[in-house]
């Protein structure tokens, strides 16, 4: 079993990743759409890491998973109402 | 006294719905995303949250049941090649919808629209359902397949029944220790400690935590009402309203609404039916003091799988008979065959579905 370890988040780190990152908007999607577009994402695209905005709260366990054997960490921020934004970074 | 212990009654139904609602919203814990994640990733996150609520149900149930409790709290059903199918037709509709009979409810406490059609489709289904049981379903479903009497080996066994559970968490402790990953134990329960602390109440909890507290409220369950369950009094609910359209009469009229979903022939509001309501608002409360509550409107691409997915899963519930919950749950817990042979039925299902959804990026299993 990989695991791979969930670290915090502050949200300037956030807006400075958001610079570079690769950001995709899922919101509205629900289980298993995020998954599946994270999963094909994350072997498309060049830049170190991806932000996955998203207001499906099982994605915030469920997308890191889906994509475990590409990234080394992985982040959940919280918005608080309901909204987050999942950060991947790949190995 | 009949007063005292009815108020007792529904006071207990109310702690126990908000407590279910409560430990599904804070453990994500979802029985698609426990089998589909688990084929799509192999993410065991809440599969062994699952089977940990299955063992304790387990145990829990048989030491209620030794010490009193009645075996009319058992449901058995009878089973036979009808269960297989009707599981399949569920766990095809639950891959598809996004969510199993117990996740749709704890969803909808979230806000979640989407997860209101696949209910509001799934009661429709029901509907429809009932309107082909005389001349379809009954005649050529039931009657052919469902053959085999229905059997739970702890039921059967009585007051021994506690061994099995016993027997079953002595032997995964051995293989553990054999395969020298007793050390698992320790490290899932630190971190389980660890994340329900006071400082940290938005966070998620560890899905082994909450399948441990599912299978502890599933056995205050089993002694204040029965076997836990998701869509029976769900289906009731639908016949209380849809007599509210076409009138008692023609409800009563009906083979299935009579004879199968009030087969007590009690046409009022029952304990379970309260349960599942306070469930949707334990939820609710969850979330809403998690940050985790928004009203989430639904996709327009999306609107078909709620509708299509709610529709298998009420026609696969009533098929079986039973959901996720009462089979791949309850039933295990009972080691009841029907709950075993409509497993396999939703398991397979959950499979193929999987595959089909996941066909561009491939599964792991």
């Amino acid at each position: 079993m990989i695991m791979v370890t969930e670290i915090e988040i502050s949200n300037e780190e956030i807006k400075q990743l958001e610079k570079t990152a690769k950001i995709i908007n899922m919101d509205g999607e629900v289980c298993p759409y995020p998954q599946i577009v994270a999963r094909e994402q994350i072997q498309k695209i060049e830049n170190d890491v991806i932000i996955i905005e998203t207001d499906h709260v099982m994605a915030t366990k469920a997308v890191p998973q889906s994509v475990i054997e590409y990234i080394s960490k992985y982040s959940v921020w919280k918005s608080g109402s309901g909204q987050y934004k999942i950060v991947l970074w790949k190995k | 006294m009949i007063e005292y212990s009815g108020l007792l009654s529904l006071i207990l139904t109310i702690i126990i719905g908000i407590g279910f609602g409560v430990l599904l919203q804070k453990g994500r814990f979802c029985f698609t995303s426990a089998l589909r994640d688990y084929v799509a990733f192999k993410d065991t996150r809440v599969l062994y949250g699952l089977l940990i609520g299955i063992i304790t149900m387990m145990l829990g149930t048989s030491i209620a049941y030794s010490l009193g409790v009645s075996n009319s709290h058992f449901w058995i059903p009878n089973y036979g090649l009808s269960n297989i199918i009707g599981g399949f037709v569920f766990g095809i509709g639950m891959v598809y919808g996004g969510g199993c009979a117990s996740g749709t409810l704890y969803r909808a406490g979230e806000g979640y629209l989407h997860y209101w059609l696949l209910l509001i489709s799934a009661c429709a289904g029901y509907v429809i359902f009932a309107s082909l049981f005389s001349i379809f379903f009954f005649p050529y479903f039931f009657t052919p397949l469902q053959i085999f009497e229905g059997f739970s080996l702890i039921e059967s066994l009585g007051q021994t029944s506690v061994l099995v559970p016993i027997l079953i968490i002595l032997s995964c402790v051995l293989y553990l220790k054999k395969k020298q990953q007793l050390g698992l134990i320790t490290n899932i329960s630190k971190f389980n400690i660890s994340s329900i602390s006071i400082n940290n109440l938005q966070s998620a909890w560890d899905a082994k935590i909450v399948g441990f507290g599912m299978g502890i409220f599933a056995t205050l369950w089993f002694i204040v009402w029965g076997t836990l369950s998701v869509t029976g009094p769900q289906a009731r609910w639908v016949g209380l309203t849809y007599s509210n359209i076409i009138g008692m009469e023609a409800l009563q009229e009906n083979i299935y609404w009579n004879n199968v979903v009030f087969s007590g022939g009690n046409f009022s509001i029952s304990l379970d039916m309260i349960m599942l309501l306070f469930l949707i608002f334990g939820s609710f409360i969850s979330a809403y003091f998690s940050g985790d509550f928004k009203i989430r409107m639904i996709k327009k691409n999306r609107v078909q799988n709620a509708i299509i997915g709610g529709m298998l899963m009420g026609f696969g519930s009533r098929m079986a008979p039973g959901c996720n919950i009462s089979n791949t749950f309850s039933g295990l817990a009972f080691l009841s065959v029907s709950g075993f042979v409509t497993s396999l039925g939703l398991v397979l299902g959950v499979y193929i579905a999987t595959h089909w959804m996941f066909r561009k990026v491939g599964c792991a299993i």
